[in-house]
């Protein structure tokens, strides 16, 4: 997982970098955790601030990082307000990141807001993106969690890639299945893509995809292709698209059925796309949720009895335990 | 995700080929549920062949893995010694009823279908299955003193769907299953030995079977209704009461199976444009002289449901999802349309509930 997210960096600046492992070792956030799902409004902000203070009330240090550069809210989620300096500082004015993590009231937990003023910001140039990344990657917190916009813009999708746990946040609705499908697909792309191309056999990747219309070929399919010359680019790139290994989180679950949705998508990814998903959870239809929304509140501070919130603690257990077991290899 | 060779129906189904009948079951409604026409989980996923290519696949493994008979065969075509079985194989293939029998009506057929080199010897095992075949008896492993996964199985086996009732698994092949030569059957209450299934079976499959086949895109647009799990909405025309004339039933006895006794004591004559209620199907229940109890080990549906669903007892019930595939197992035990009845019961339930909030 590290070693591809330093090759994002080469992708993002266009500047070859040597594929140095663990080049930033030690300092690198220990986790980045990255909440996306392709449509708007499904609840990725509400989320990820909830998951961050569940998170940062286990005694982990959170940094949330609002990266939705065009639609940027996560303060209004955690209610303090108009921030003063934003990602848009580190990328049009090259502010240090660490400089902008303000305190969100809530103890080892700090905010990152994202973009809100200038025009340019939500598209930031090659090189400003790329310190962006590289200061993400470098900052000194436990939890680096990544608030994503909606949609599947290349940037999205690389900041989705460059975490060590992409998160897909998705309703129990078509809309919203069909959105992340496209999303993850597009991401699943771009990251055989950008491998394919670290390890020299690019052609060979788009060969093989592009000999097959709409449909995406599966990832399984890709390597065979590439195994037929480059058995051992085939190797890594297998690996690399194992590791792509999704989190899922449903929201708004109203009914029984809706419950079963999300073990449901987990065995279909699999079934077609040969990928495991990890499930971490759902969260209940929950009045409470949008009333703290509407109040500007956290729901974990503001109702932290509700079903919703215990849901989002039991969510955050589930990433926590993620680390627990290998966290010492890796 | 390097698989290369073709998958078994065991890997289709994402069980253990050494799975008992009950785990084959499940992994059976698991798909049904993960895969359905109604499911979000595929939704845009991936292109609608592929999705039909798997549901074929599907259909398929639940189609001869259900069967002990059937699977005992595919096991032996994959060089796999399959679990035992407890009854007579003849027997079982005799007594198949008309419903599924369709394309797989003789016994001979049955064996082809089952697997390409049924014939051979089990020679071409693998090893590690060979290790089973050591403590095993019988060459095939089908005897009831089977060792290996068999005793695991064996009470299963005699109170399950068995070989009758295994239909195809989405919907998606569903009236292909259905025999589509003769038998129009209307109404007609004629001397013939069938009792309910013809009627339904006919309506659902025969006389439509060129509309119904494509059945994931096309009809339910006609109505207001999403396309369900097999669910087939009857086009406008008449329904082939109008055309029927006294069938001419399949060969097959009614439906009997091994073991127990299917003998039909009342017969019943159901219209195919029927609307399926809970005292119908308790009527249809009854004509096979089956308890509630047997039904729900048969069909593992518990008891509770099934007699809420006999009652109409609307608010009862889980929700639509889990009930249609009640319905549609139910109605598998029963020899109806399992499509038939899961829309019209819902129908009717969905009313009762706009009524009564």
């Amino acid at each position: 997982m590290k070693r591809y997210g330093l090759n994002n960096v080469v992708e993002l600046t266009g500047r070859p970098r040597p594929r140095a492992e663990g080049a930033h070792a030690g300092r690198r956030a220990r986790r980045i955790v990255a909440v996306g799902g392709g449509k708007g409004g499904i609840g990725k902000s509400l989320v990820s601030a909830n998951l961050g203070i569940a998170l940062a009330r286990s005694g982990h240090r959170v940094t949330l990082v609002d990266v939705d550069l065009g639609g940027a809210n996560l303060h209004t989620c955690l209610g303090i307000g108009q921030p003063q300096g934003t990602l848009s500082d580190v990328v049009t004015r090259g502010t240090r990141l660490d400089a902008l993590a303000a305190p969100t009231g809530i103890e080892n937990l700090s905010l990152v807001s994202g973009a809100l003023d200038a025009l340019d910001a939500a598209n930031p140039r090659a090189q400003a993106r790329a310190r962006l990344v590289e200061q993400l990657q470098t900052l000194d917190t436990d939890y680096l969690l990544l608030d994503l916009g909606a949609g599947t813009s290349l940037h999205t999708i690389d900041f989705f890639l460059l975490a060590d746990h992409g998160v897909l946040v998705l309703l129990p609705e078509p809309t919203s299945v069909e959105n992340a499908y496209r999303f993850l697909k597009a991401a699943l792309f771009r990251r055989l893509q950008q491998t394919a191309q670290a390890l020299g056999v690019a052609h060979l990747a788009e060969a093989a995809l592009g000999s097959q219309g709409s449909a995406m070929r599966t990832p399984a399919e890709v390597v065979k292709a590439v195994a037929v010359s480059h058995p051992d680019a085939a190797a890594q790139l297998e690996r690399s698209l194992r590791e792509f290994r999704v989190k899922l989180v449903v929201n708004q679950v109203r009914s029984a059925a809706d419950q079963s949705v999300g073990r449901a998508v987990v065995a279909a990814w699999k079934k077609f796309f040969g990928l495991d998903m990890d499930y971490l959870g759902a969260i209940a239809y929950d009045d409470a949720a949008w009333q703290t929304v509407r109040k500007r509140r956290p729901l974990l501070v503001e109702a932290s009895g509700s079903t919703a919130a215990s849901n989002l603690v039991t969510v955050a257990e589930a990433l926590a335990a993620l680390d627990r077991p290998r966290s010492a290899g890796r | 995700m390097t698989a290369t060779e073709e998958p078994t129906l065991y890997d289709v189904l994402e069980v253990d080929p050494a799975s008992s009948l009950d785990e084959l079951q499940a992994a059976v409604d698991r798909a049904r549920e993960t895969y359905g026409q109604e499911s979000l989980a595929v939704y845009a996923l991936v292109d609608e062949d592929q999705l039909q290519g798997l549901r074929a696949k599907l259909d398929e493994a639940a189609l001869v893995l259900l069967d002990p008979a059937r699977r005992a065969s595919y096991d032996r075509s994959i060089g796999r010694i399959g679990p035992a079985t407890l009854w007579d194989e003849d027997e079982e293939e005799e007594t198949l009823p008309p419903l599924e029998a369709g394309p797989h009506r003789a016994s001979t057929e049955l064996e082809l279908e089952a697997g390409p080199d049924e014939e051979e010897e089990p020679e071409p095992r693998q090893q590690a299955l060979a290790l089973e075949v050591s403590e095993t008896p019988g060459p095939f492993g089908r005897g009831a003193e089977s060792a290996g996964p068999a005793p695991a199985q064996e009470p299963v086996q005699e109170s399950s769907p068995g070989p009758a009732a295994p239909a195809p698994l989405l919907g998606a092949d569903w009236a292909a299953a259905v025999p589509t030569e003769a038998q129009p059957a209307g109404p007609s209450p004629g001397p013939e030995p069938e009792p309910v299934a013809a009627p339904a079976a006919v309506e659902a499959g025969a006389p439509r079977a060129a509309e119904t086949l494509p059945v994931a895109s096309a009809e339910p647009a006609s109505s207001g209704l999403p396309p369900a799990l097999g669910l087939r909405i009857k086009p406008g025309a008449p329904p082939p009461v109008a055309d029927a004339e006294p069938p001419s039933p399949p060969p097959e006895p009614p439906p009997e199976r091994a073991g127990r006794s299917r003998e039909v004591r009342v017969r019943l004559d159901i219209p195919p444009d029927v609307e399926f209620t809970g005292e119908l199907l308790r009527r249809v229940r009854e004509s096979y002289g089956l308890s509630l109890q047997q039904v729900a080990e048969r069909t593992r549906i518990t008891r509770i449901h099934l007699e809420n669903v006999e009652a109409d007892r609307y608010d009862r019930l889980p929700a639509t999802v889990y009930l249609r595939g009640i319905l549609v197992n139910l109605a598998r035990e029963l020899r109806l349309d399992p499509a038939r009845v899961s829309k019209t019961y819902l129908l009717t339930a969905q009313r009762a509930h706009a009524r009564a909030p």
